[in-house]
């Protein structure tokens, strides 16, 4: 039974990690709460039922998703983010929140208001051991996120690009002077961000199969939450503490019932970290 | 203003005279509001700082400004971004950095961060060597370092420029960045107020008193 739930914590988890990761990876070459992600997870929900609907492949919904997303998050951060670049921070972040709810505005308008069933259909290959039950859509969740996260991991370490990367986050200026384009490294940067999230968003409606205007709401709080628990910024210290709150929520869901609403448990491990360590749980020792 | 193709040209200042604005205005970091700059005969008043870089100009920027959260070689990688991972310059990047400063090669693994000022230094100097520049801007080099790194920063840069390498420095240490140097401006509020050889400018009453102490 403990197994099973672990197991169920850790896949929701690693919906919220990659969620988080694109959202830390933002923060960390922007410096801007990009509170709209949560839009772009929603847009990939829709963007995914409407290929879905139209080719019946979950692969071609996902690449979909993925590519519309990826078109949004470059479209905000070159039309939005960079010409509000040198204002005050909170502008950009009003701006985020504008956009967000005009996001959720924009899928009522064009979408209705209801909850729309993805119905994705799998071939059965549920996998069952001692117990302990993996669904289709968890399997797909895990090789999917599996697969975005060994990704970009590999994008960020291994790679010329991710190397501008963390110099553009580190000292944006000097990264210039050394010869980043720095147009094109938070360019990238925010696309891939956003696709991460388009894929969280189509894998969370293919789980509970609904896909509706508002489903980002929650997770845009949630991802603020899991990106301060993992240390602004730290994209091994985000998907870590998605993680966790995944299994948290799950065992508390499992072993205290719904005394504690699921999603405020977060919220709860938000509050707790930042009275007791504030730079994130995973911060590094004298890491800025 | 001019810098010719071998010269260590120096640019001394008090505080806020615009020294680091000039600077980072020839790198492209701060946009010219009136006036051209031209290398090597290209106006390149509205080229973004990386297109710069590929042009042959290098920055060692004041406080050095090292990637604190990358290795040394991270750092000195960064230097000769615009060279692909193939690129036989940039194995020759990291062999002239590695020979100039050993201890940058003994250190290679290192965070940025955990390296002495001096050593810090050092690395600010050899990333910007890495892809082999024609011109060399520097902003204080000798700032928060100990008197010993300070000469050590500007032997290995009076070795650069007898190689042959063009250097334009800003600097608060009037002394050395005279010095060493073939000729000089002088800055005042945002204006250049005095220009010769170093030895003109060493013998001026005027900079001897405001800024040589004398």
């Amino acid at each position: 039974m403990i197994l099973q739930q672990l197991v169920n914590g850790l896949i929701i988890g690693s919906v919220y990690a990659l969620i988080a990761l694109g959202l830390t990876m933002i923060y960390g070459v922007l410096r801007i709460l990009h509170v709209a992600h949560a839009g772009i997870y929603a847009l990939g929900a829709y963007a995914g039922l409407v290929a879905y609907g139209l080719s019946q492949s979950f692969l071609l919904a996902l690449l979909a998703a993925m590519v519309v997303a990826g078109a949004a998050g470059f479209g905000i951060q070159r039309y939005i983010y960079r010409p509000l670049f040198g204002t005050s921070p909170l502008v950009p972040l009003i701006a985020s929140i504008g956009l967000f709810i005009f996001m959720e505005d924009l899928y009522r308008l064009v979408f209705g208001p209801n909850i729309i069933p993805l119905n994705a259909v799998w071939p059965s290959f549920a996998l069952e051991w001692r117990g302990v039950k993996v669904t289709e859509t968890q399997l797909v969740i895990l090789l999917v996120t599996g697969l975005l996260l060994a990704f970009v991991w590999f994008f960020t370490e291994k790679t010329r690009l991710g190397l501008a990367w963390k110099a553009v986050a580190q000292d944006l200026e000097i990264a210039q002077a050394m010869g980043v384009n720095a147009n094109l490294a938070v360019a990238s940067n925010v696309v891939l961000g956003s696709v991460l999230a388009a894929a969280a968003g189509l894998l969370v409606a293919a789980n509970y199969n609904e896909v509706y205007p508002t489903m980002g709401s929650v997770p845009a709080y949630k991802m603020l939450a899991i990106v301060v628990l993992g240390g602004l910024g730290n994209p091994v210290g985000t998907v870590l503490a998605g993680l966790l709150i995944g299994l948290v929520e799950t065992l508390v869901v499992a072993y205290l019932g719904y005394k504690l609403p699921r999603d405020a448990i977060a919220f709860l491990a938000l509050i707790l970290v930042l009275m007791l360590k504030p730079q994130g749980l995973f911060a590094r020792k004298g890491g800025g | 203003m001019r810098v010719e193709a071998g010269e260590w040209v120096s640019i001394i200042g008090a505080n806020g005279a615009g020294k680091t604005t000039t600077i980072k205005t020839i790198m492209g970091l701060v946009t010219a509001r009136r006036g051209k700059i031209l290398f090597n005969g290209r106006d390149i008043t509205n080229l973004p700082p990386w297109e710069r870089v590929e042009l042959g100009i290098s920055y060692v920027p004041e406080g050095r400004r090292i990637f604190p959260e990358l290795t040394v070689e991270e750092n000195l990688r960064l230097g000769a971004f615009r060279l692909t991972n193939r690129d036989p310059r940039l194995k020759e990047g990291f062999e002239r950095v590695y020979q100039l400063f050993p201890r940058l090669a003994e250190r290679r693994r290192q965070l940025g961060r955990t390296l002495s000022g001096g050593e810090q230094q050092m690395l600010a100097l050899g990333r910007a060597l890495m892809p082999g520049p024609r011109l060399l801007l520097i902003d204080e080099i000798s700032m928060g370092l100990m008197p010993l790194a300070v000469n050590q920063a500007f032997h290995s840069l009076w070795e650069l420029n007898r190689q042959g390498m063009t250097i334009l420095l800003v600097e608060q240490n009037a002394r050395k960045a005279i010095g060493y140097a073939t000729r000089g401006y002088v800055l005042e509020t945002g204006r250049l107020v005095l220009a010769g050889t170093a030895a003109e400018l060493a013998e001026n009453p005027r900079v001897r008193e405001a800024y040589l102490g004398g």
